[in-house]
C-alpha cells in the first residue's frame, strides 16, 4: 500500500505502523482478557490499565514538555472527589463520572496551571508537588462536601459490563484506549512538534512562533484531565475513599518512575513502563514481604541506573542493529 | 521611503543601568542597517527588545504599521520579525529539517505538515545545508549551525531578519559564503539588520549603520558619514583606525 503524499520526516518520533499493529493486536488480546482471568488477576489487569493512564498522563508534561509534574496525585485525587460527591447524591449517572472528573480536572489544570507554568525545572516541580498537598487540605477540612476525615462512601453500582469485576476492568480499559489515542494524535500534530521544541528551549521555541505558554496549559490540562477520570473510577471500584489515599503522594511518584522505566517523551513507553512496575510491585510484594517497598526501591533504581531512557530503547537498539 | 521598523525613545533599564537609553530610529523597508558598538554598548539588547524577549521600559516600537511592544515573542515572530542569537540556539535532539519545519511550521505559518516539510528543504537548499536533513542538529558543526539558524529564520517568512553576530567563529570560506548569502537575501528585498564586529563585512554589506555607545545611539546614517563621524571613530573605531586609513 502506498500513499500519495510522502511520508512526514518530523514524525520520525511516531511509532511505525508495524509498532501500532503490534499494538492493536496486544490492545485485542487485552480486551478479551476478562473471559479466561480470574477475579485476582482481573483486578491486577485493571490496576495495569490505571497504570498506564496515569503513565501516560504525566507524559504528556513530563515527557513530551520535559516539565518534571509531581501534580497527577492532586488531579486523581481531585477525579475521585468529583465522582464520589456526585454519585453518592447522585446527581449524575455511574457512566458519567469519569467523564465529569476529566472536566472538573481539566478545568482546575488550566486554572493552576497558569501561574505555576510560569516556573522550570526543580522550582516547577516543587511547585506541583505542593498542589495534592493543598487539595489534600482542603478535602480534609471541608467536611460538609466532602466528608472531612470520615471519608466519602460510595453508592454501590449497577455493573455496565457483566460483572463488576469487569465493569472496573472495560471502564480503565477504555480509558486507557482513549489516553493512548490521544497522546498518538498528539505526537504526529503540530501540537507534538510545539512541545518537543519547549522541552528543548523554550525561549527558541517562542523565537519561531510556539505560543509556549498555551502549549504548555494544555499539555498540563491533559496530563490532569486523564488521571482525574481515573480517579473517579478508582473511587467507585474501591467504593470509599478519604483524602489520604486519594490524594497519595505515591502516585505522584509512581507516574513519572513508570514513564523513566518505559521511555520517556514516547508513545509506547509509559505502558511499558507500568507493566514493568506492576510485574516488579506484585513480585516483590510477594516474595519480600516486609522488605518491599525497599526491594522495588532498589529494582527502580537498577532499571534506571542501566538503561536510562527505558526499556523501550532495547527494542529500538536491536532493530537499529538489525537495519 | 517607508519604515517597516520605527523605535520611539526606545530605553531599557536593568536596575540603574540603562542597557538602552531612548533610542529613536527608523528602519525602511529592503534596507540594510549594520547596528555596530563595542561589547556592552546594547546592541544584543536592542534585539531582543525588538524581539519581545525584553520588554521595554520606555518608548515605542513599531512594525509594518502596529505598535509591537508589549506583545509576547511569540506573537511579534509570527508578524515577521525573525532573529538569529549570537549563541546559535537550535533544537539539539530535532534533526536538521525538523528544526527549520518546526519554523515554518509556527512563525512561517504553513499549518500543514508535509507542506511546512518541503518548504524546509527549499530553505535548507538555499543555505547549502541540502544532504544533511536527517542529521541531528547536536552533530552540526558551528559553521553549519549557523547556517541552519539561517534556515530556520528563513522558513519563518520574515519581512525583517535581525542577526545577531551571526559571522562571529567564522573564517575563510565560511566567512565569505556567509556574506554571499546575506547579499542574496537582501537583493531579494530582505530588510536586515546586521549586529557585526568586523567593520570589513559591515562596510561591503550595508547601506546604513547606526552606531550604540553605552545604550545611546550616536550616529545613523549612510554607511559612509557614519564612518567619518569623529564621536564614532572616538568611541568604537578609535585612532588607530583612523591612522590606518589615512595611510591607505
Amino acid at each position: 500500500m502506498s500513499s500519495v503524499t510522502p511520508p512526514l520526516r518530523i514524525s520520525s518520533h511516531v511509532p511505525s505502523r508495524r509498532a501500532l499493529a503490534v499494538f492493536g493486536i496486544l490492545a485485542i488480546i487485552v480486551l478479551l482478557l476478562p473471559v479466561v482471568l480470574d477475579n485476582y488477576y482481573l483486578r491486577l489487569m485493571t490496576t495495569v490499565m490505571m497504570y498506564c493512564v496515569l503513565a501516560w498522563s504525566w507524559n504528556f508534561i513530563g515527557g513530551f514538555v520535559g516539565y518534571p509534574s509531581f501534580g497527577i496525585a492532586a488531579f486523581f485525587g481531585l477525579g475521585a472527589y468529583a465522582g464520589a460527591i456526585l454519585l453518592s447524591s447522585k446527581i449524575i449517572p455511574f457512566w458519567l463520572s469519569p467523564v465529569v472528573g476529566a472536566t472538573v480536572c481539566f478545568v482546575a489544570a488550566v486554572v493552576v496551571g497558569l501561574p505555576i507554568l510560569r516556573l522550570r525545572g526543580h522550582y516547577f516541580a516543587v511547585a506541583s508537588f505542593g498542589i495534592a498537598e493543598v487539595f489534600r487540605e482542603i478535602a480534609m477540612s471541608w467536611t460538609d462536601l466532602t466528608g472531612g476525615g470520615m471519608g466519602i462512601n460510595l453508592p454501590p453500582q449497577k455493573p455496565l459490563f457483566g460483572t463488576d469485576a469487569m465493569t472496573f476492568y472495560y471502564m480503565m480499559f477504555i480509558l486507557a484506549g482513549v489516553t493512548f489515542l490521544t497522546t498518538l494524535m498528539v505526537a504526529r500534530s503540530r501540537l507534538g512538534v510545539a512541545f518537543r521544541c519547549i522541552r528543548q528551549n523554550e525561549a527558541a521555541a517562542n523565537m519561531i512562533g510556539v505560543d509556549a505558554t498555551r502549549s504548555k496549559i494544555i499539555a498540563f490540562a491533559f496530563a490532569s484531565a486523564f488521571p482525574g477520570a481515573a480517579g473517579a473510577i478508582y473511587a467507585s471500584w474501591v467504593g470509599y475513599i478519604d483524602a489520604t489515599d486519594a490524594f497519595d503522594i505515591l502516585i505522584s511518584i509512581k507516574a513519572p518512575v513508570m514513564a523513566l522505566l518505559g521511555g520517556v517523551g514516547t508513545v509506547f513507553g509509559p505502558a511499558v513502563g507500568a507493566v514493568v512496575y506492576l510485574v516488579f510491585e506484585e513480585l516483590v510484594t510477594r516474595n519480600f514481604l516486609k522488605f518491599h517497598a525497599g526491594m522495588l526501591g532498589i529494582i527502580v533504581v537498577v532499571i534506571i541506573l542501566f538503561l536510562p531512557t527505558g526499556v523501550l530503547s532495547l527494542v529500538r537498539q536491536r532493530k537499529e542493529k538489525m537495519s | 521611503m517607508t519604515a517597516l521598523l520605527e523605535m520611539r525613545n526606545v530605553s531599557r533599564r536593568f536596575g540603574g543601568l540603562r542597557a538602552v537609553s531612548n533610542v529613536t530610529m527608523s528602519i525602511g523597508k529592503g534596507r540594510v542597517v549594520g547596528l555596530i558598538g563595542p561589547n556592552g554598548a546594547g546592541k544584543t539588547t536592542l534585539v531582543n527588545l525588538i524581539s519581545g524577549m525584553l520588554k521595554l521600559s520606555e518608548g515605542e516600537m513599531w512594525f509594518d504599521g502596529r505598535r509591537i511592544d508589549g506583545l509576547p515573542a511569540y506573537r511579534i515572530s509570527r508578524l515577521g520579525v525573525a532573529r538569529t542569537f549570537q549563541i546559535v540556539q537550535p533544537f539539539p535532539q530535532l534533526t536538521v529539517l525538523e528544526n527549520v519545519t518546526a519554523a515554518a511550521l509556527f512563525a512561517g505559518g504553513i499549518t500543514n505538515q508535509s507542506e511546512a516539510e518541503q518548504f524546509a528543504e527549499v530553505q535548507l537548499a538555499r543555505v547549502g545545508l541540502n544532504g544533511q536533513e536527517d542529521l541531528l542538529a547536536s552533530r552540526l558543526s558551528l559553521g553549519q549551525r549557523k547556517r541552519l539558524e539561517f534556515a530556520k529564520s528563513l522558513a519563518m517568512k520574515p519581512k525583517i531578519l535581525l542577526l545577531d553576530e551571526v559571522n562571529a567563529g567564522l573564517h575563510g570560506s565560511e566567512l565569505d559564503e556567509a556574506i554571499t548569502l546575506i547579499r542574496s537575501l537582501s537583493q531579494d528585498g530582505l530588510t536586515l539588520v546586521v549586529i557585526e564586529h568586523l567593520m570589513k563585512v559591515v562596510v561591503s554589506l550595508c547601506d546604513e549603520i547606526a552606531v550604540l555607545h553605552h545604550g545611546e545611539l550616536i550616529a545613523n546614517g549612510p554607511a559612509k558619514d557614519v564612518m567619518d563621524d569623529p564621536r564614532v571613530i572616538e568611541a568604537y573605531l578609535g585612532e588607530r583606525y583612523l591612522k590606518r586609513r589615512a595611510a591607505g
